[in-house]
């Protein structure tokens, strides 16, 4: 399947996704004007890869500065799809980075880790 | 208004934020509450009539002994003002505590809509807001509309 790449800006992430090198992630800002014309293709190739890769183990780091109140809808659905390719037997982790000080992206983490039944670590970094 | 528009405003407070010696922490405090706010803003305001300025969606922010005061004012529709009002009414009462939860039950119970909204922008707000409290006031614009004014302390 092929990776997929989006480049940062502003108010949206890099997200890579790409199952060859193993690396999945979003790492930056997220506040797009419309967040679910920004997401929905993230979602769709999400769900199609989990579709077709019945056997892949899976680790994804979220590593956001900052993301608004329609972007955290939408990475809850992204967990709840890595969720589900986990109960299809696949062994995942979820690692999400915090800045120190930075409570409320501390508390975001947490609160995602009391809803999703997947290994969540949270990890602080510093400026 | 729209996202160049709300870059700009971070860019120039960010830059004031500096000016006043605010630390890191404080100045994205402030950029994450701008954001939610004017994209708030940017999704549930009426549109102005005939390009009246005094129709556009404000934000006006400012420091003040006890903190920075952040006060927006929009155009909304009369009948959505009511909803408004019953929902800030019940958010002010709650504790930090209990709006975590409410948070948690409506991001993962609720619907998105079009623009991707998730009804999650006045509650993220409120738990940034000193004594978790919003401050509103509503103003009559037309016989269809009201300006509101909503206002709080970070």
């Amino acid at each position: 399947m092929n990776p997929l790449y989006i480049n940062p800006t502003d108010e949206t992430p890099n997200v890579i996704l790409d199952p060859a090198n193993n690396k999945f992630a979003f790492v930056g800002n997220s506040y797009p004007e419309n967040s679910t014309k920004f997401y929905t293709p993230i979602l769709n190739w999400m769900r199609e890869f989990i579709d077709q890769s019945q056997t892949f183990d899976l680790a994804i780091e979220f590593n956001f500065d900052y993301f608004n109140t329609s972007s955290a809808k939408y990475i809850l659905e992204i967990l709840r799809l890595i969720q589900e390719h986990q109960n299809k037997g696949n062994k995942c982790t979820i690692r999400w980075y915090y800045f120190e000080d930075d409570t409320d992206m501390l508390e975001a983490g947490e609160d995602y880790q009391m809803t999703i039944n997947v290994p969540f670590e949270i990890v602080e970094r510093s400026e | 208004m729209n996202n160049a528009i709300i870059n700009s405003i971070i860019n120039v407070m960010e830059l004031k934020m500096k000016e006043m010696g605010e630390r890191p922490p404080a100045i994205k405090k402030l950029n994450q509450i701008l954001i939610e706010c004017c994209q708030n803003l940017i999704h549930h305001s009426e549109k102005p009539h005939n390009g009246a300025i005094n129709e556009y969606p404000a934000v006006i922010i400012s420091q003040i002994d006890d903190g920075i005061h952040i006060q927006t004012r929009n155009l909304v529709a009369r009948e959505k003002a009511e909803r408004l009002k019953t929902y800030i009414d019940k958010i002010n009462t709650m504790s930090q505590e209990g709006l975590r939860e409410y948070y948690q039950s409506v991001l993962t119970n609720g619907q998105i809509s079009a623009h991707g909204g998730g009804g999650l922008g006045l509650l993220n707000i409120i738990r940034k807001a000193k004594d978790t409290k919003l401050h509103y006031t509503f103003d009559p614009a037309n016989d269809e509309e009201l300006y509101f004014n909503l206002s709080f302390i970070i």
